[in-house]
């Protein structure tokens, strides 16, 4: 059977570009992961969350087939305009790109701080993420130490579910610094080198990689053009946690001292 | 004791992972669980709450780990049973739209009124019936359903103020919603009303390509028109289209029938106030009348239909490409057309008889077969036993355009690639290396050849029009806007044209039909749909597509499949009398 891709990533192109044969990783409900032999993640599912950088969407009808006919370890080629599996192809031909949007100078910060007070955090004062440790992340974070090691490793892959919270609230973080820069380069470092040890799930592993090059999925980047209620709670409503989690790591962020 | 499940490379969203855990805790003899993804801030987490078991420490970031405190070890395989339940079936947090009986389908579906049916023949004419029962009307997209069952549903439906579209339906349009093999049109004050699918898709995707719209087309199956039937659902179609406020032109395809029938749906034609565009495709209309205008072809009809909804006159100037050339020799006088649309193939047929005036011989395996041209319909029964239609594989096309390359009569050859759901995602790819490689052995046996293309479709289409036409373009074909030019282009080539009919115009008294419509009908053409889908899972693509609600019921024989036993079960179900 053939599918027709609607829209990929750049990351995902790119890695099309490079890859003749891929694997699948994982397969869930929303979709499938393919992974290249170093572990880099392509994921093939709706666009119900929006447009990522490393995804590739079909319709959800479609995706339904290619959860139901794919299986972990199954091997994928790549041809020019076409992923192939034994039980069907998926095809290229009309892809359109999805460019990340770097267009961060666009933010409007000050209505955006305003626009979180109506977004509900409550429920994190009594978690593993409460105001404490957000603020000893966030100041490790400006003002490196050996420290922040410690600190890092603790929200890394903490939590439940694909993208455990601590990993999307980092995600928050590193964007709420692209709006606004205050992250030492040093703890960029230290990020990513913690991020390559297999701490967390390879789906977070991919988001933040990615973050840490000012690449975000589309339900974020809308924020810097329009940093309504609205766009925040179309972000919330992302996964069953990992909008909010994603919105915390950016409200906490903006409203540092 | 501690037991722990590990479920490699899997995923789950936070929220299923809480609720098995909360599930777990529930059962009875379970202490306590838990359920995470093992990275190894989670592991520290469950060691901390007392879950630290080896297999826990051993599992990966990318598996979800669940550990049970129980001092039942009996209660281990109920749990683990328990946990692939809820990982299977508890992450879809989206609405349940599966059933496997009739009372689950009803249960769960939305304020259901359309049956879509793709079973197999001996069992989709019971189902219709249920459905019926049910006060749903029926798409019928099986075939192989007798003469005798299809007018027992269409008189049922009809009592009860419903349609049955079918037996043998492949197209249709339900208030904007694409039902089965069919094009994303866009909506309009256009109501088209058919007994041919390839007929309302080629009309269809016409009107939206220049402009205009189609709210509902209903398909009525091909053998509505036959005396057996009576035009049954033909005639309460278009009274439904009569009566929506929405609809300024009513449009009519079907093949020719008797003389009685058509009298009869002309009969209801004369008492509309709107006007109308019928076409019996394969006649020569000889006469047109004032309100209804009588088509010759189906770019025409679609053209009128268009002219009519904008309150102009008629006016069609058939087209060909003007600028295609070829050398052919003296061998070189036949046209060959590889149809995947059956109308689309007889209409072929029709352009070509009235052209060159050569009688089609008795041939089963072809359309039209005269002494030198030859069109086949690739999708007709005889040709698709045990293969798919050609609208979705192309290995009939590709073997019939590998053999015509020593097929020394070609001149022109036609295609059609019919777009739209159900169709091949990308057909045009799939014939375009086989064209190509014709071209090139007709080079190289030094004959120029023509291949014409047409695509039935709009830019709404998954396949891409733009891109459908680009791709059969760059393997060296013609594109044909219609099909009604692709075949006046052929008959250009070789010398040939066909005349457009002349029609006097003729007046008939008003009739005065009855043309009141159930209420269930109106809100049929106008109303939500909401669908029960028997058969065919993929015919739900387009539901999913245009948001329409459904429910997808896995049918299975009752009665273990014993034809006898099950009308037994299906006559008590119904039964109203006493026992």
């Amino acid at each position: 059977m053939l599918y027709t891709a609607s829209v990929a990533g750049s990351a995902a192109l790119h890695l099309l570009k490079t890859e003749r044969e891929l694997k699948i990783h994982s397969v869930f409900n929303n979709g499938v992961n393919l992974v290249n032999k170093t572990g880099t993640l392509l994921f093939i599912g709706t666009d119900k969350n929006g447009y990522f950088p490393f995804g590739i969407t079909l319709d959800q009808y479609s995706v339904k087939e290619v959860v139901t006919k794919s299986k972990p370890h199954d091997k994928i080629t790549i041809n020019r305009q076409e992923i192939r599996h034994k039980n069907y192809s998926i095809m290229l031909n009309q892809v359109e790109e999805f460019r990340p949007d770097f267009d961060f100078h666009l933010a409007d910060l000050n209505q955006l701080r305003e626009n979180f007070k109506h977004i509900d955090f409550s429920s994190y004062q009594n978690s593993d993420f409460d105001d404490l440790k957000m603020k000893k992340l966030l100041d490790g974070l400006k003002n490196y130490s050996p420290e922040l090691e410690t600190t890092l490793r603790y929200f890394v892959g903490r939590g439940k579910g694909l993208t455990p919270t601590g990993d999307d609230i980092l995600s928050g973080i590193l964007y709420a610094d692209a709006l606004d820069k205050f992250i030492d380069d040093r703890s960029y470092s230290l990020i990513e080198r913690l991020y390559n040890e297999n701490l967390t799930t390879m789906v977070s592993k991919a988001f933040i990689l990615l973050a840490l090059k000012e690449i975000f999925s589309s339900r974020v980047t809308a924020l810097q053009r329009n940093p309504s209620v609205e766009t925040m709670n179309a972000l919330k409503a992302l996964g069953s946690s990992s909008g909010l989690d994603t919105l915390y790591g950016i409200y906490k962020t903006l409203n540092q001292e | 004791m501690l037991y722990t499940i590990t479920k490699p490379n899997t995923y789950q969203d936070s929220i299923v992972l809480m609720l098995l855990s909360n599930k777990l805790n529930e059962v009875e003899g379970v202490n306590k669980a838990q359920a995470m993804m093992a990275t190894p801030a989670n592991k520290d987490i469950l060691a901390g709450g007392g879950f630290d078991t080896e297999e826990m420490r051993e599992a990966g970031a990318n598996d979800i780990v669940i550990v049970v405190d129980t001092d039942d070890e009996s209660k281990v395989e109920e749990i683990s049973a328990l946990v692939d339940s809820e990982l299977a079936g508890g992450a879809d947090d989206e609405e349940e739209v599966e059933a496997n009986n009739w009372r689950k389908a009803l249960t769960i579906a939305k304020e259901p009124n359309v049956a879509l049916i793709s079973l197999p023949g001996q069992y989709a004419a019971m189902e219709g019936m249920n459905a019926l029962h049910n006060n749903l009307n029926v798409f019928m997209f099986s075939d192989n359903v007798s003469v005798e069952d299809e007018r027992k549903l269409k008189e049922t439906a009809h009592k009860k103020g419903l349609l049955v579209m079918g037996p043998d339906a492949g197209t249709g349009v339900i208030n904007g919603t694409p039902l089965a093999f069919t094009n994303i049109i866009n909506k309009g004050n256009i109501g088209v009303v058919g007994a041919s699918g390839t007929g309302i898709q080629e009309v269809t995707t016409i009107t939206d390509r220049l402009g205009g719209g189609v709210t509902n087309a209903i398909g009525t199956g091909g053998r509505d028109l036959k005396d057996a039937i009576g035009a049954i659902t033909m005639i309460d179609a278009i009274k439904a289209l009569n009566s929506d406020p929405s609809v300024d032109v009513i449009t009519v395809l079907s093949k020719p029938s008797s003389e009685a029938i058509q009298d009869k749906v002309n009969s209801v034609l004369r008492s509309l106030d709107k006007p109308v565009v019928v076409l019996y495709l394969g006649d020569t209309p000889e006469y047109t009348e004032e309100n209804i205008f009588h088509a010759y072809t189906l770019e025409e009809t679609a053209i009128a239909a268009l002219q009519k909804s904008k309150g102009e006159e008629v006016s069609f100037e058939p087209s060909i490409k003007e600028d295609v050339t070829a050398n052919f020799n003296d061998k070189q006088v036949g046209i060959r057309g590889f149809y995947s649309g059956g109308t689309l193939a007889t209409e072929a047929a029709m352009l070509i008889k009235h052209a060159t005036g050569e009688e089609s011989a008795e041939d089963e395996a072809f359309v039209y077969k005269s002494e030198h041209h030859q069109i086949i319909d690739l999708g007709d029964d005889m040709y698709t036993q045990g293969t798919p239609h050609p609208m979705i594989d192309p290995a009939n096309r590709l073997k019939a355009l590998e053999s015509a390359a020593s097929d020394d009569e070609i001149a022109v050859v036609l295609l059609d690639n019919v777009l739209g759901y159900g169709s091949h995602k990308n057909m045009a790819a799939q014939l375009a290396p086989a064209i190509e490689k014709f071209l090139a052995a007709k080079k190289d046996a030094g004959q120029e050849v023509v291949v014409l293309a047409t695509v039935v479709g709009t830019d709404k289409d998954v396949q891409g029009y733009d891109s459908q036409r680009r791709i059969l373009e760059g393997a060296g074909a013609v594109i044909c806007d219609t099909n009604d030019q692709m075949v006046r282009t052929a008959l250009n080539l070789i010398g040939e044209k066909v005349e457009q009919p002349v029609r006097e115009v003729k007046s008939f008294d008003k009739t005065n039909e009855d043309l009141t419509v159930a209420d269930s009908l109106k809100d049929l053409i106008s109303g939500e749909l909401s669908v029960i889908n028997i058969g065919l899972e993929g015919f739900t693509e387009a539901l999913v597509d245009q948001e329409v609600d459904y429910v997808q019921f896995n049918w299975r024989p009752s009665a273990g499949g014993n034809e006898e036993l099950m009308k037994v079960l299906q006559f008590l179900n119904h039964y109203e009398g006493d026992i």
